[in-house]
């Protein structure tokens, strides 16, 4: 009796939440946005696409038996010489374009999710123990912080990249370096306010152990703006890693992302084969405006300070 | 006699900044007994809080504890470990804020606030008892439709509701002391009086003693049985509630008084005490209230007066204590 009492209760909590969020004024404020549903659309489709697009591509543009030198430099369908089944055209060895930037796109968005999820643990992590603790822990990864943010990150990127070498886990651990510190100071400004509300201090009072006030208090109190950042860090880690692959420091050559994509058509852009570099490029440009919208709409929203 | 539920002994808290030593709480003693009212008076500045914050150990950097006894039911808090004091704060001692406006997470509804206390401090209540208890709490400070008022967020309350709130969560684990500190000062008038009174209630229900801070004399003088007045981190007068109001012997209690507002009388201008509180880095020499005194004289400015009995339970600091409360 109790159980299916209790269950019907939870049922009817978790529908009021998802009804809350519907009636929500985010909710009303996100359907009012022209920009955050292209953007939202943009990041749905680009992900759906490097989920499913496989099943639709004419090859595997890296099983070489697949591939056709004969091929090498068609151009794209609707321009004279082109093949209806090369939408996009080929490259120098006769790998289709579209295959490549749907395969490619998979490289580069798992590279930046996993990239940001990754520096933003560490940097949240680093940020709250900073500014909750303070004193000479604070100073310390502050410091750290500061000593970063005076490079320029692509500097210190392809710094670390050229001792640790080519490599998808090599650019995780890049990316990660290069990204926590935007996080760290974040989180450790909102931090260093949200301790000194009173709500934190009466948990404190009420004998709460400093472990559990941080992930039960002042996590969720600087969850919005963590929020804001992560969705921008995706965008900017996706640009980070293309820059990284296209000046030869990124992924194997094996599993090129959209980055290497473009810098395999480089040399060739200027001899009239534009389709190689410019439509993974075109590509890259399209999921990062897509995140950018949503993560400027996420911060109007999410920052009581503009509003 | 009562039991004395709290007994605090030369107590003194410093803090060291960089441009010298506040003593905050200079060589403060005082008792607290069983379900008794105890009203903290002074100007801001005065070391009130700062007691209250010592009396559970939450003095933070630069803040210290130097030297005292705060000895809760028998026991020295000051010898506890961090972990046993975590035990007691919420379960034994308990505090109300200021502001009800921000001591609420905006996260949490207030149900999961008030169980918050509960799941830390009575560990063998299970879930249907814990919310049972919450509604019981949110009952007793006066909040109509407890059940519904549970899945309610911080925002959706009034301040006075969320001080009834923050009462309820003070009282969760039925401590024995409760520190309010300056509970009413954020809230409206006509709220103030009533929650007030449900604090007494409340005290008297439980049987829990409250440590009342408050700058303001006349809201203390409502509910309080015995009054500290502090000055400067130092008691310069304490005794019974009707000592001090009626019976007030020393200067500065004097101008607290006086600058109450009085309705029956037609005052042209509100009487304050001149000047102001002095600079803690930099405190004057002898009696602390010497240069806002107006009965100063020489000695005040060399001596610092020592506590001296001037009643059944009436203490005084002063070299030239006034007469009956009357001049």
């Amino acid at each position: 009796m109790k159980t299916e009492a209790q269950t019907i209760n939870n049922i009817g909590t978790k529908n009021s939440k998802w009804k809350l969020f519907l009636k929500s004024e985010f909710f009303y404020n996100y359907k009012r946005s022209v920009l955050a549903i292209i953007g939202s659309i943009i990041i749905i489709s680009v992900i759906l696409i490097a989920i499913f697009g496989p099943l639709f591509t004419i090859q595997d543009p890296y099983n070489m038996s697949e591939i056709e030198l004969n091929n090498a430099y068609t151009p794209p369908a609707w321009i004279e010489g082109g093949e209806s089944t090369f939408i996009l055209g080929t490259d120098q060895q006769g790998r289709d374009m579209f295959s490549a930037i749907v395969y490619g796109s998979r490289v580069s968005l798992v590279i930046g999710i996993v990239s940001t999820l990754l520096s933003s643990v560490l940097g949240i992590a680093l940020g709250i123990i900073s500014g909750y603790f303070g004193g000479k822990v604070d100073a310390l990864i502050m410091r750290i912080a500061d000593v970063m943010l005076s490079f320029p990150t692509m500097l210190i990127a392809l710094f670390v990249m050229s001792v640790l070498g080519r490599g998808v886990v090599n650019i995780l651990i890049t990316l990660t370096i290069v990204g926590w510190v935007k996080f760290a100071r974040t989180v450790r400004g909102e931090v260093l306010s949200v301790k000194k509300q009173e709500y934190i201090e009466a948990t404190k009072v009420i004998g709460l152990p400093n472990l559990k006030i941080i992930l039960k208090h002042v996590f969720p109190n600087v969850l919005t703006s963590i929020i804001v950042l992560v969705t921008m860090q995706v965008g900017s880690n996706i640009l980070t890693e293309a820059t990284l692959s296209f000046l030869g420091l990124g992924v194997p050559i094996t599993r090129p992302s959209l980055g290497m994509l473009c810098s395999n058509g480089f040399d060739v852009l200027y001899s009239g084969m534009w389709w190689v570099t410019i439509f993974p490029g075109l590509y890259i440009m399209l999921i990062v405006f897509g995140i950018n919208l949503l993560g400027d709409f996420l911060r109007d929203e999410l920052n009581p300070k503009l509003k | 006699m009562a039991k004395k539920i709290l007994e605090v002994r030369n107590l003194r808290t410093y803090f060291h900044t960089f441009k010298g030593t506040v003593k905050a709480v200079d060589d403060v003693s005082f008792d607290i007994n069983e379900g008794e009212i105890l009203g903290v008076v002074g100007e801001s500045g005065g070391g009130k809080s700062v007691t209250g914050f010592s009396v559970i150990r939450l003095i933070e950097e630069p803040g210290k504890i130097e030297t005292g006894e705060i000895i809760y039911n028998g026991e020295n808090l000051m010898k506890k470990s961090e972990n046993q004091m975590n035990k007691v704060r919420g379960k034994d001692i308990s505090m109300i804020f200021q502001d009800p406006m921000t001591s609420l997470n905006p996260v949490y509804t207030i149900g999961k606030q008030i169980e918050e206390v509960l799941l830390l401090h009575e560990k063998d209540l299970t879930k249907s008892q814990r919310k049972q208890k919450c509604i019981e709490l949110l009952k007793s400070v006066g909040i109509s439709n407890p059940e519904s008022r549970m899945k309610s967020y911080p925002h959706q309350f009034s301040g006075g509701m969320r001080q009834r709130v923050v009462i309820a969560t003070a009282l969760a684990a039925s401590p024995k002391l409760i520190i309010a500190d300056e509970p009413t000062t954020a809230l409206d008038v006509t709220i103030q009086a009533q929650i007030l009174k449900l604090m007494q209630n409340l005290v008297e229900e439980h049987g829990c003693a409250l440590m009342l801070i408050t700058h303001d004399l006349a809201v203390i003088s409502e509910i309080a049985d015995r009054i500290n007045v502090m000055y400067c981190g130092k008691i310069i007068e304490t005794g019974n509630t009707k000592d001090i109001i009626k019976e007030y012997k020393h200067p500065y209690t004097e101008g607290l008084i006086n600058s109450i507002p009085d309705l029956d009388k037609d005052k042209k201008k509100l009487e304050s005490i001149s000047g102001i509180v002095p600079n803690m880095f930099d405190l004057p020499e002898g009696c602390n209230f010497s240069p806002r005194c107006r009965y100063c004289k020489q000695i005040c400015k060399e001596e610092e007066p020592e506590l001296q009995q001037v009643g059944q339970s009436h203490y005084i600091a002063c070299h030239f204590p006034l007469k009956g409360g009357e001049k």
